[in-house]
C-alpha cells in the first residue's frame, strides 16, 4: 500500500513538474536574422516616347523599361526612366544624360529613334549617339544596351501619310510621305549607324528591327501597334522588353 | 517520533481516505486555480500595460509633430498643431537631452506612387513611413500577419489594412498579401525647356512581408528609414513647385518615450517649450489606470474568498478525520506518542493537501489564464490594439504553491491541536 502510494506520489509530482516546465517555456518564434544588403543595380532608361511608355495606358506597368525592371533585374534594382516624348539624341544628351549620370547607373538602356523624323541626319545622329553612350558607360562602370529602330513601314501613323493611305486609318500628322521605300531606306541608314555605335563603344545592340520582322513573318506584327498610330501597344512593348531584357541579362552575366 | 515517521503516518492516513483527501485537494486546487488565474491575468496586464506606462513603454509615448504648438498646446491629449516647423537632427538631439526622456524614435515619410502588378488596381498616390526598424518595439504597432521588415532593408515593406481594402482583401485574407510585390515610385520634378515640368519616378520593387494594424503618419506603407530616406532625398531635390507635395521637414514626426507615465506631462511641457506640438494619451491612461486598480482589488478579493472557503474545507476535513481517528490517536498515545507527535502528523497531512492542491491549482490557473488571454488578445487585435502576452510569473508560481501549503497548515492547526489534546484513555474508550 505504502509503495503504491509512493509510486503514485512520484508520478504525480513528475507530471506536475512537466506541466510547470511546459507552462514556463517560451513559445515565441526566434527573430529572423538580418540579411546583409547585396550589391544594388541602378538602371536608367534613356529614350523617347516609347521608352516613356507611349502606346500603353498604364505606363508604370506596361512600358517596356518597367517590364525589364520587373522581370530581368534583381529585386533590389532602382529604376529611373528618363524617356521623353520627341527626344532627339541631341536633346537626350542635354536633358537626360546629366541626371542619369548623377545616379551612377550600373545598367542603362538607350533607345532614341526620333531623329529619323526630327533631324533626318544619320551622320550627326551617329556622332551624338557615340558621345552619349561613351559618357554613359563611365569608363566601363555602366553596362549600356542600345536598341535600334523598329520597322516603320507598318506604323499606322506613317501609312496614313502616303499618297494612297489605307482606308479607315488615322489622320496624317507627319506631313506627306511620297515614297515609303525612301523612308525605309533612311531607317536602315540609322540602324546601320546604331550598329556602328554599338560596335565602336562595345555596348550591346538590341535588334528590335529583326524582332518585328520576325513577327511580320509570323503574321503577328499588326497586333503589336497601338491606336496612337506611332507606338507599339502592350504586346509591342512586351516584345521590346523581351529583346532588351535578354541583352540586359547577358550584360549583367558577362560583368559578373 | 521523527519527522520522517510523522510524514509516513500522514501519507498513510491520506492514502487510507483517498476519496476524501482527493476532494480536499481538489477544493484547494480550485481555489488556488482561481486565485492564480486572476493574479496571472492582473500581473500580465500590469506588466504589459501598466509597467510599460510606468517605466516608459510604447503607450507612454508622446507624439511630436513637425509643427509648432497650437493655442491649446497641453490642455488636451491631442491638441491641434500650429504652423509647420521643421524637425531636424538638431531638434532630435535637443529632445533626447531633455530630462526624463527615455528614447526618441524619429519617423520619416515621403509621398510615393504605388503600382501593384499582380492586381487590376490602378497606380495610386500614397505615403510611405520609415522608421529605424530596430526600434519598432517602442512604437504602438501590432503585426496582424507576417512580420515587420528587416531593419535596413530596401525591398521589404509592411502594409496597413487600408492597403488591403484597396487591393480587395480583408483582415481575414491578409495572408494573401504576403509575398506580393508592390512597385513604389518616388516622384521628382525636373526642370525642362518644354512648357511643363517633367516628372521622373525613382522606382523600387518591394515585397510585402507583413500587415500591421496601425497607420504610422497616415501612411499605408511602412519601410525602413534607409528606404524612405533614399526616396525622400530623390523627391526633395525637386525645384520648389506647386505640383508636388514636398516634405520640408527631415522628420515628419517623433515618438518620444518618457521614463514613466508620471513624467509624460513634464516631457510634453519641455518639448512644447522647445517649440513643437505634442500629443499623448496621458489623461486617458491615468483614468484607465485607476479603473484597473479597482479591478485588481476586486479580483484579488474574489481569489482570497475562494482560498478562505478552501481553508475552511481543509479544517472541516481534518476535524472529521480527528473524529474518525480517535481510536488511532489513542493507540498512538498508548504506545508512547506525545501530543506534539500527533499534532505534527495532522499538520503534515494538512501541508501535503495544501501542497498538492497548490501545485495542481497554480498550473491549472495558468492554463485558464492562457485561454482567457487568447480570447482577450483576439479582441484587442480586432480593436487595433497591442495584444497582451500571458506569462507565468515566478512570484505567482511560488506564491500559489507556498501560499496554498501555508494556508492549509494554518487551517490544520485547530484540528491538529484538538487531536493532540485528546487524552489516550478517552480516545480509546470512545472508539
Amino acid at each position: 500500500m505504502t509503495r503504491r502510494m509512493t509510486r503514485r506520489t512520484v508520478v504525480a509530482a513528475g507530471l506536475t513538474a512537466l506541466l510547470v516546465l511546459a507552462a514556463c517555456s517560451d513559445g515565441s518564434v526566434a527573430p529572423v536574422a538580418e540579411r546583409a544588403p547585396g550589391r544594388r543595380e541602378v538602371y536608367v532608361a534613356i529614350g523617347n516616347g516609347e521608352t516613356a511608355g507611349n502606346g500603353v495606358r498604364n505606363r508604370i506597368r506596361d512600358a517596356w523599361p518597367q517590364i525589364v525592371f520587373r522581370t530581368d533585374l534583381p529585386r533590389a534594382t532602382v529604376l529611373t526612366n528618363f524617356g521623353t516624348n520627341d527626344a532627339s539624341v541631341e536633346s537626350a544628351f542635354a536633358e537626360q544624360l546629366a541626371p542619369a549620370l548623377a545616379l551612377e547607373p550600373t545598367i542603362a538602356t538607350v533607345h532614341l529613334t526620333e531623329d529619323t523624323f526630327l533631324t533626318r541626319d544619320p551622320v550627326g545622329y551617329e556622332r551624338n549617339l557615340t558621345r552619349l553612350v561613351r559618357q554613359l558607360q563611365r569608363g566601363g562602370r555602366t553596362e549600356v544596351v542600345v536598341g535600334n529602330l523598329v520597322p516603320g513601314d507598318r506604323e499606322p501613323g506613317l501609312l496614313a501619310c502616303l499618297p494612297d493611305p489605307p482606308p479607315n486609318g488615322p489622320e496624317c500628322r507627319l506631313g506627306p510621305i511620297s515614297d515609303l521605300n525612301r523612308q525605309t531606306a533612311r531607317d536602315e541608314e540609322f540602324n546601320q549607324a546604331i550598329a556602328r555605335v554599338a560596335k565602336a563603344t562595345g555596348s550591346r545592340l538590341v535588334d528590335l528591327n529583326a524582332a518585328f520582322l520576325r513577327a511580320r513573318a509570323a503574321g503577328t506584327e499588326d497586333a503589336l501597334w497601338a491606336g496612337n498610330d506611332f507606338s507599339p501597344n502592350v504586346k509591342g512593348h512586351q516584345l521590346m522588353a523581351r529583346e532588351f531584357g535578354t541583352a540586359v541579362r547577358a550584360a549583367l552575366k558577362s560583368r559578373a | 517520533m521523527s519527522w520522517s515517521d510523522a510524514f509516513l503516518a500522514a501519507t498513510r492516513s491520506l492514502g487510507r481516505r483517498l476519496g476524501r483527501a482527493a476532494l480536499t485537494v481538489l477544493a484547494v486546487a480550485l481555489a488556488a486555480a482561481l486565485l492564480s488565474a486572476l493574479l496571472i491575468i492582473s500581473t500580465s496586464a500590469r506588466t504589459r500595460v501598466l509597467d510599460q506606462l510606468a517605466k516608459g513603454g510604447p503607450l507612454a509615448g508622446i507624439q511630436v509633430a513637425a509643427a509648432a504648438p497650437g493655442p491649446e498646446a497641453l490642455d488636451t491629449d491631442s491638441p491641434r498643431p500650429g504652423r509647420a516647423r521643421d524637425l531636424d537632427q538638431a531638434a532630435v538631439r535637443r529632445i533626447r537631452r531633455l530630462p526624463a526622456v527615455r528614447s526618441v524614435v524619429p519617423l520619416e515619410s515621403t509621398p510615393i506612387l504605388a503600382e501593384v502588378p499582380t492586381t487590376d488596381v490602378e497606380p495610386f498616390r500614397d505615403t510611405i513611413a520609415g522608421i529605424n526598424l530596430r526600434e519598432i518595439r517602442r512604437l504602438p504597432i501590432t503585426v496582424i500577419v507576417g512580420r515587420t521588415p528587416t531593419p535596413g532593408s530596401r525591398t521589404e515593406i509592411a502594409v496597413t489594412e487600408g492597403y488591403l481594402r484597396r487591393v480587395g482583401l480583408q483582415r481575414s485574407t491578409a495572408t494573401k498579401a504576403l509575398g506580393t510585390e508592390v512597385i513604389l515610385g518616388a516622384p521628382r520634378i525636373f526642370p525642362s525647356d518644354r512648357n511643363r515640368p517633367v516628372f521622373r519616378g525613382r522606382w523600387t520593387r518591394t515585397v510585402i512581408v507583413g500587415v500591421v494594424a496601425q497607420q504610422v503618419l497616415s501612411a499605408q506603407f511602412l519601410g525602413s528609414d534607409s528606404m524612405v530616406a533614399d526616396a525622400r532625398a530623390w523627391t526633395a531635390a525637386s525645384p520648389p513647385s506647386r505640383g508636388l507635395d514636398l516634405p520640408t521637414s527631415r522628420y515628419a514626426g517623433l515618438f518620444v518615450i518618457a521614463n514613466g507615465l508620471d513624467q509624460v506631462g513634464e516631457v510634453r511641457a519641455a518639448v512644447t517649450k522647445l517649440g513643437y506640438s505634442t500629443s499623448a494619451p496621458e489623461n486617458l491612461i491615468e483614468t484607465v489606470r485607476r479603473y484597473l486598480r479597482v479591478v485588481e482589488i476586486v479580483l484579488a478579493g474574489i481569489g482570497f474568498i475562494a482560498l478562505a472557503i478552501a481553508a475552511l474545507g481543509i479544517t472541516n476535513a481534518l476535524l472529521a478525520a480527528v473524529r474518525e481517528r480517535r481510536r488511532e490517536i489513542g493507540v498512538l498515545k498508548a504506545i508512547g506518542a506525545r501530543d506534539r507527535d500527533v499534532r505534527r502528523i495532522f499538520l503534515i497531512e494538512a501541508g501535503i493537501t495544501g501542497l498538492l492542491g497548490g501545485m495542481l491549482g497554480t498550473v491549472s490557473g495558468y492554463f485558464i489564464a492562457r485561454v482567457l488571454g487568447s480570447i482577450v488578445n483576439g479582441y484587442l487585435v480586432d480593436q487595433d490594439l497591442p495584444g497582451v502576452a500571458i506569462g507565468l510569473p515566478v512570484a505567482v508560481l511560488a506564491g500559489g504553491i507556498l501560499g496554498a501549503t501555508l494556508l492549509a497548515v494554518l487551517a490544520g492547526i485547530i484540528p491538529a491541536q484538538r487531536a493532540a489534546r485528546l487524552p489516550a484513555r478517552q480516545a480509546m474508550g470512545d472508539a
